[in-house]
């Protein structure tokens, strides 16, 4: 994504946010947070790319992604997240991307996944696949070789070529180093695993990044579709209408963007339908920590 | 990359079941009729080594299997199995890892008839990977296009292999290893995605692989007189 259009992105969206604020939402207005390094705002649902975008050069397959990037624009966009680990999703993004001639209201999220030597070298191949010069998110992928990426990461940012850096890790794994580099390290982003099944970060992480001032990104907001699939078969508590949740999806998600701490969640998925139904969790109402409880103690007693 | 002890199975599998089959069935269309003369050719082949009475020189099949793996390694698991993961231009070393090796045997290996129930099981196993496995995906719901065929898709391709080596005895135990690791690669990921066919995969190479390693009973070892 061209940097410039990072502040056309912050710009609308405050408008929205401001209309909101006005007591005038609009239909379509999404619930956004604040970045706190920067102040740019971003849709509390974002895309994840893991598996779904993976489809190879299978033509059909990408004009199906190609359908859900659409989707997600028209939905108001937000992040999208990928990652060199992911096969052939950076490309089938920035095919996707390209067919909407790059829309600004995605936020391009990407990861070095590699040793730092070889860093600035996939980054470039990365932009490539994107068919853009630079990202607004650059993160340290799973904590590889973390010390010097983050080095070689802050560099680009204060050669203004990414706009924000981050760390990522996912299934609960390595708390305790995120913690110590959240601490230490003057990250903009930190992205990690929570759902209302796991919640570990809970503890410390999301109280320390609110503290911090560092955006959290929610990866594995459906534990891989496993939630919604042991979920199908329930009925949906009356009760979820007071905070806007009209399916299991939605239930699981706003629980997520409910956690003040949490910036986005970052659901993957390769139908345009669910993709809608996610976005749709973003507007409305989002659950106050009591209701959070209640949430999660229904999940459990089922 | 560093860390990998930091990662699982299910980490190194970033495809969905639809991803993966349907690459079986882009390299079925490309590749057309070559699923079927494989299949049919291969059969024929078989149905003529194991029913004769006295070894044969397996030279030309160990060339044959070769080329095979090569070609399987460089099309399929490179340049196809390579657009879903990172790890499909690792994995073709094995393939080709593989080839050399079977080039390398194959004047010293001879291929017993199927008799007893060592090179009935062998004989059985190389049948599975000819023609069991392309059955496999209309058996599990999926279109025949989406089949898995001898000398396109890797897994018919590596069963195969393991039931003609079971006829060729123990002297290619070291034939072996390459066709049992990329089973376990492709059993952990069929198993990762949601496959069931995982199971019968790593059953027949487990009972393939048994086989081949089993020791011949000594009065039934036939060698070919030194020249």
């Amino acid at each position: 994504m061209d940097i410039s259009r990072r502040t056309a992105l912050a710009t609308g969206i405050s408008a929205v946010s401001a209309l909101a604020a006005g007591g005038l939402c609009p239909a379509h207005a999404s619930r956004v947070r604040r970045i706190p390094s920067t102040g740019a705002a971003l849709p509390a649902v974002g895309l994840g790319s893991w598996i779904t975008f993976n489809v190879g050069s299978d033509q059909r397959l990408r004009d199906r992604c190609a359908a859900v990037i659409a989707a997600f624009v028209d939905e108001g966009g937000g992040v999208i997240d990928c990652s060199p680990m992911y096969g052939s999703s950076q490309d089938v993004i920035g095919e996707g991307l390209a067919r909407l001639r790059h829309p600004r209201s995605v936020f391009s999220a990407e990861k070095v996944w590699t040793t730092a030597d070889r860093g600035p070298e996939q980054i470039a191949e990365t932009a490539g696949f994107w068919r853009v010069t630079g990202f607004d998110l650059l993160q340290v992928h799973n904590l590889v070789d973390w010390r010097a990426n983050l080095e070689l990461l802050f560099a680009m940012k204060a050669a203004g070529q990414v706009r924000h850096v981050g760390i990522t890790t996912s299934h609960g794994r390595r708390h305790e180093t995120l913690e110590t580099i959240m601490r230490r390290e003057p990250l903009d982003f930190v992205q990690l695993t929570y759902n209302i099944v796991d919640r570990e970060a809970e503890r410390r992480l999301l109280p320390l990044a609110r503290e911090r001032g560092i955006a959290v990104l929610c990866n594995r907001p459906f534990q891989r579709g496993r939630l919604p699939r042991r979920l199908a078969g329930e009925r949906l508590p009356d009760w979820a209408a007071e905070f806007g949740a009209s399916t299991w999806p939605q239930y699981l998600l706003k629980f997520i963007i409910g956690h003040p701490a949490v910036t986005a969640a970052i659901p993957a998925t390769s139908r345009v339908d669910h993709l809608r139904e996610n976005k749709a969790a973003e507007r409305g109402m989002l659950p106050d920590s009591g209701m959070r409880a209640r949430m999660a103690a229904h999940l459990q007693s089922l | 990359m560093t860390g990998w002890s930091g990662y699982r199975p299910g980490d190194l599998v970033p495809f969905s079941s639809d991803a993966y089959w349907r690459l079986f069935m882009a390299e079925n269309v490309v590749l057309w009729p070559l699923p079927v003369v494989a299949a049919i050719a291969g059969g024929m082949l078989l149905f003529r080594l194991t029913l004769r009475s006295r070894p044969v020189p397996g030279f030309p099949v160990m060339l044959l299997l070769a080329s095979v793996w090569i070609w399987v390694g460089w099309n399929f698991v490179l340049h196809r199995y390579g657009t879903l993961n990172w790890a499909g231009s690792w994995l073709v070393w094995l393939f080709l890892l593989q080839g050399a090796l079977l080039c390398i045997h194959a004047n010293r290996i001879d291929l017993q008839p199927a008799t007893g129930l060592r090179g009935r099981l062998g004989a059985a196993t190389a049948l599975f990977g000819l023609w069991g496995y392309p059955l496999l995906a209309p058996l599990n719901g999926r279109s025949l296009l989406l089949g898995e065929a001898f000398a396109i898709a890797p897994d018919p391709t590596v069963v195969t292999t393991i039931g003609v080596l079971v006829l060729a005895g123990r002297r290619s135990l070291v034939l072996l290893i390459a066709p049992a690791l990329w089973l376990a690669v492709s059993c952990t990921t069929l198993v990762v995605i949601g496959e069931m066919q995982g199971w019968l995969t790593a059953g027949a190479g487990v009972a393939g692989l048994t086989a081949a390693a089993w020791p011949r009973t000594p009065s039934r070892v036939t060698r070919r007189a030194p020249e």
